[in-house]
């Protein structure tokens, strides 16, 4: 599973595909004060991507994989 | 991965296939016409993005070497010459017969992977054969308004990192990616092309739409921008964004463009003798003196003064001295002055063009509406509206003033944005005042004129080829509102309630006559069939447009002729042209379907058989290049489908002698047959004129393969040809099948549906009016002699004809394959409507009925085949 839920943490595992788009929108939804750890990401679909851009989840690791937290962080700051 | 994806997948697929098929084809007739390019180009590239969804490695590498070799082609590296059309045709082949066996078995079988193989491999030689040395114009990126870039929001370190290339020599290019909405159901993921970008130096992502609620968002729609700075060059970027031209909007920049000092304008030491030093050391050209210097000055300042970030600059800077020269001394400038450096100054290589000016009573009034806005801000209570409405005021000014080409007025106004925040507004209020006064048309006119800015205009229009290549898409959008995609089952069954529905209410008018005869009812009766009235018109409503929307145009056979001529008539070396008419005519869908296969075989014929070698047909005088005109039209209730050809049409007298031989016909019938029963031959099965039977044709199944086809579907086929000016078979089906009228007749005590399109008219025939001809019984009707059949015979029933009283038989005369033949029954009964069902299992042998109905009583009629039931009887 390239995503765990866990109550209210969601671990975003190695690629995340267009098809999780799904799932990690229902669990959003689902949560007041959602929690995203990417440090097991090596990269996530732009669906998944502007999900987390829509609902701001509190990034509680960002990956480990030094390409897309460089990525992330570009794109994240400011 | 949903089964339904799947399925539509393959459908899609499908589609995708015949387009790509039928542009392939107007492509080699009409040469290299780059519409049409751009088109193939983009069909093969989305069925290959589908294609990477499913694990498909095999069916990805062929597209993909296609579209390469597409890609190629389209500029201008290779002639789209008849080989590499059949290397493309013979690809999509392939990858049509993986369609078939995903569809049949779910699995590509290993044979079929090793031929998509071996054709990747071919492409891919093909490729490095070496390409034609010239090149047309490519789709070129769009530009982006320079003033609008947020390029100080890049962080001082990325912009540092991207000078540093810049002045290494490396060009810069900014880029906006918006990728369409629709991207991700093409198998695109924008995020991981711009992580893969060459050479990124920055990039960002925006959603580009505001959401109100997030419960209701379509989240495989793409709702984001993405913009990036790379030091790539631009045929690097055009290659990596190659798929998606009319989504990249571009613009290459100049290192001043990012050497944006920012930060804070007060505090900090005074710097008058900095900048006095600086000039000297400058001239002297003592650097290691002015970079301590700088380093001295960097240490003693904030890191977040305006200051701080120019000296940072200049440290920068020192190192591509005397080139950065220039730079420096506008940041020195800048450093005296507190504002952004002018490096208008710097003479540049790149010719410019003169800046679109805001004229200034464009900009007065943009002032104006800003601080209405604003004091309307002040009233507001929610705070991200406030803050929204801020940003907006901010944005339209910031832009006014950088399309007035007003630069310095534009640094003053972002330098003092710094101090703006939404609780904080005091300072833009203040500004907008001051400028308005400056600004007003009264006294604009004495406000220096402002010189042509360094920005560099560019032209923000796509290129022709670029809306060409966007359109589709567009138009593809709009269609999906309209067009609904629904399985053919789902007509099929409600085609079937419909027939249901008819065949039921049928029963009304029965339950009526009892209500009147049995009951002693004849209110209710006349209510009943009142009643019946209502639901009979809705029902022949109902099933009129369930009719309608099975019905298709024949242009879905028709399509893949074009190929089918190309590939046959190539291979026999034979010159011809297909002209195909009425492509719109529409018939139901099972009609069209069935049409496929006699059509092939009728054209295969006309190419195998009919048309001549160029060079015969030169020696005959005639046109070198033979035509094929397929024509469908509207007859009453029938579609009309004639195949002609201009070849040299059917030898009669050889056409009796073959069949004499093949012991078709009687030595007597040699001389007695008529040119049109003569020319009927060619339909016998085992008929075949040609002495070689080639691989096309001639193997003695064409034209009897037609006919059944034909008869099974309940129309008629016939052929006319003249000796050396060609041959013209015609196809005459009904529009649909789904509703047949009938006869109903009565024999042997059962009832039996005769199909009306057969009758010709029913009559009684007194028994002394029947003659015996050779053991066949025969009477005259109408001047002509014609056969009389006994039902009973025919069907094996073990009973006489029943006489009326004046000894009359009930005769139902029928016209079968233009031949008017009396079929003797007991007694006729009424027409009707009805549904017709094919016999299944075991009784679809039975060829002498063509199905069964049910009747509004309940009872199970069977339908007679006129055709079999006669000819059976011949042989």
């Amino acid at each position: 599973m390239p995503i765990e839920f866990d109550n209210d943490t969601a671990r975003l595992q190695d690629i995340v595909a267009v098809h999780e788009a799904e799932g990690l929108y229902e669990w959003l939804l689902g949560q007041s004060s959602p929690k995203v750890d990417l440090s097991g990401c090596k990269h996530l679909h732009t669906a998944c991507l502007q999900l987390l851009m829509l609902f701001r989840p509190k990034i509680v690791a960002m990956p480990e994989d030094e390409d897309l937290k460089k990525a992330l962080l570009m794109s994240t700051e400011a | 991965m949903s089964n339904q994806v799947y399925e539509q997948f393959i459908l899609e697929g499908r589609e995708l296939l015949q387009r790509i098929g039928d542009v392939l084809i107007t492509l080699e007739e009409t040469g290299g016409d780059s519409l049409l390019l751009n088109e193939l180009f983009r069909q093969v590239h989305t069925l290959k993005g589908n294609s990477g969804l499913f694990d498909l490695p095999a069916m990805t590498r062929l597209l993909h070497a296609a579209e390469d070799l597409l890609s190629q082609i389209r500029d201008g590296q290779f002639d789209y010459d008849p080989q590499t059309a059949d290397l493309l045709l013979e690809s999509m082949d392939i990858v049509s017969m993986m369609f078939d066996q995903l569809e049949g078995s779910g699995q590509i079988e290993f044979d079929t992977i090793q031929q998509a193989e071996d054709k990747t491999k071919a492409i891919r030689s093909r490729l490095s054969e070496g390409a034609i040395e010239q090149k047309v114009e490519e789709p070129q990126p769009k530009g982006l308004t320079k003033e609008l870039l947020p390029l100080n929001t890049i962080p001082e370190a990325i912009r540092m990192g991207a000078v540093r290339e810049a002045l290494e020599g490396k060009a810069l290019h900014f880029i906006r990616y918006s990728p369409e909405p629709e991207s991700f159901y093409k198998g695109e993921d924008p995020f991981f092309l711009v992580r893969q970008t060459p050479q990124m130096l920055w990039g960002k992502v925006y959603l580009r739409e505001e959401v109100s609620d997030l419960g209701m968002i379509d989240i495989f729609r793409c709702m984001v921008d993405f913009e990036l700075l790379t030091s790539s060059d631009i045929e690097g970027i055009k290659e990596h964004f190659k798929y998606v031209t009319d989504q990249i909007a571009l613009v290459g920049l100049k290192p001043t463009e990012l050497i944006i000092p920012v930060g804070t304008h007060n505090g900090g030491p005074v710097y008058g003798d900095f900048v006095a030093e600086a000039r000297d050391y400058l001239r002297d050209g003592n650097l290691e003196v002015f970079r301590n210097a700088v380093r001295g000055l960097l240490e003693l300042s904030a890191e977040g003064l305006y200051v701080a970030s120019a000296l940072r600059w200049i440290m920068l800077l020192i190192d591509y001295m005397p080139m950065s020269r220039a730079y420096i001394e506008a940041l020195v400038m800048g450093i005296e002055t507190l504002e952004p450096p002018q490096f208008d100054s710097i003479p540049e290589e790149v010719p410019r063009k003169e800046a679109k000016v805001t004229p200034p009573e464009e900009l007065y009034k943009i002032l104006i509406m800003q601080a209405k806005v604003l004091d309307t801000l002040k009233a507001e209570r929610d705070p991200t509206t406030k803050e929204g409405k801020l940003k907006g005021v901010i944005t339209s000014l910031d832009r006014a003033l950088s399309s007035a080409g007003m630069d310095s007025a534009l640094g003053e106004f972002r330098a003092m944005l710094q101090t703006v925040n939404v609780a904080h507004i005091e300072p833009l209020v203040s500004w907008i005042k001051k400028t308005t006064e400056v600004h007003h048309p009264e006294t604009a006119d004495k406000a220096p004129v402002l010189g042509p800015s360094s920005t560099e205009q560019v032209d923000a229009k796509p290129t022709e080829e670029e809306r060409a290549v966007a359109r589709p898409s567009g138009t593809e959008q709009g269609a999906i509102g309209k067009v609904l995609r629904v399985e053919e089952h789902r007509i099929d069954r409600l085609m079937n309630l419909i027939g249901e529905l008819v065949v039921a209410k049928n029963s009304l008018p029965y339950l009526a006559q009892r209500a009147e005869n049995l009951y002693g009812q004849p209110e209710l009766a006349k209510e009943l069939k009142g009643q019946y009235q209502v639901i009979n018109r809705i029902a022949e409503e109902m099933h009129d447009a369930i009719m309608q929307v099975r019905m298709v145009p024949v242009s879905a056979v028709f399509q893949r002729f074009p190929r089918l001529v190309r590939d046959v008539s190539k291979r026999l070396n034979k010159k011809v042209r297909l002209h195909i008419e009425g492509e719109q005519t529409e018939a139901d869908k099972n009609v069209i379907e069935a049409l496929s296969e006699p059509l092939i075989h009728i054209i295969r014929n006309s190419l195998d058989h009919g048309i001549e070698l160029p060079s015969q047909r030169v020696k005959e005088g005639k046109d070198e290049v033979a035509t094929i005109t397929i024509r469908a039209r509207h007859e009453a209730d029938q579609v009309l489908i004639e195949v002609s050809d201009d070849g040299c049409g059917i030898d009669i007298e050889k056409v009796k002698h073959k069949a004499y031989t093949r012991g078709l016909i009687t030595e007597q019938q040699l001389d007695s047959l008529s040119e049109a029963e003569a020319l009927n031959l060619i339909f016998l099965p085992g008929f075949s004129t040609l002495e070689t039977a080639s691989d096309l044709s001639g193997r003695g199944v064409g034209m009897d393969v037609v006919r059944t086809t034909v008869d099974s579907l309940g129309g008629t086929v016939r052929v006319s040809s003249v000796r050396g000016r060609g041959t013209t078979v015609s196809i005459s089906l009904p529009l649909s099948m789904a509703v047949s009228h009938v006869l109903i007749v009565e024999s042997g005590g059962r009832r039996y549906g005769i199909p009306m399109d057969t009758v010709v008219q029913t009559l009684r025939v007194h028994r002394d009016a029947i003659h015996w001809i050779k053991g066949r019984a025969t009477t005259v009707i109408r001047q002509r002699v014609v056969t009389l059949l006994s039902l009973n015979e025919l069907l094996d029933i073990d009973s006489q004809h029943l006489l009326n009283e004046e000894g009359e038989f009930a005769v139902v005369v029928l016209s079968v394959r233009g031949e008017m033949v009396g079929i003797m029954v007991d007694r006729f009964d009424e027409t009707a409507d009805i549904i017709l069902k094919p016999l299944t299992g075991l009784l679809s042998m039975v060829g002498v009925f063509s199905g069964t109905a049910i009747m509004g009583d309940g009872s199970v009629l069977l339908i007679l085949n006129p055709k079999e039931l006669v000819y059976a009887n011949r042989v």
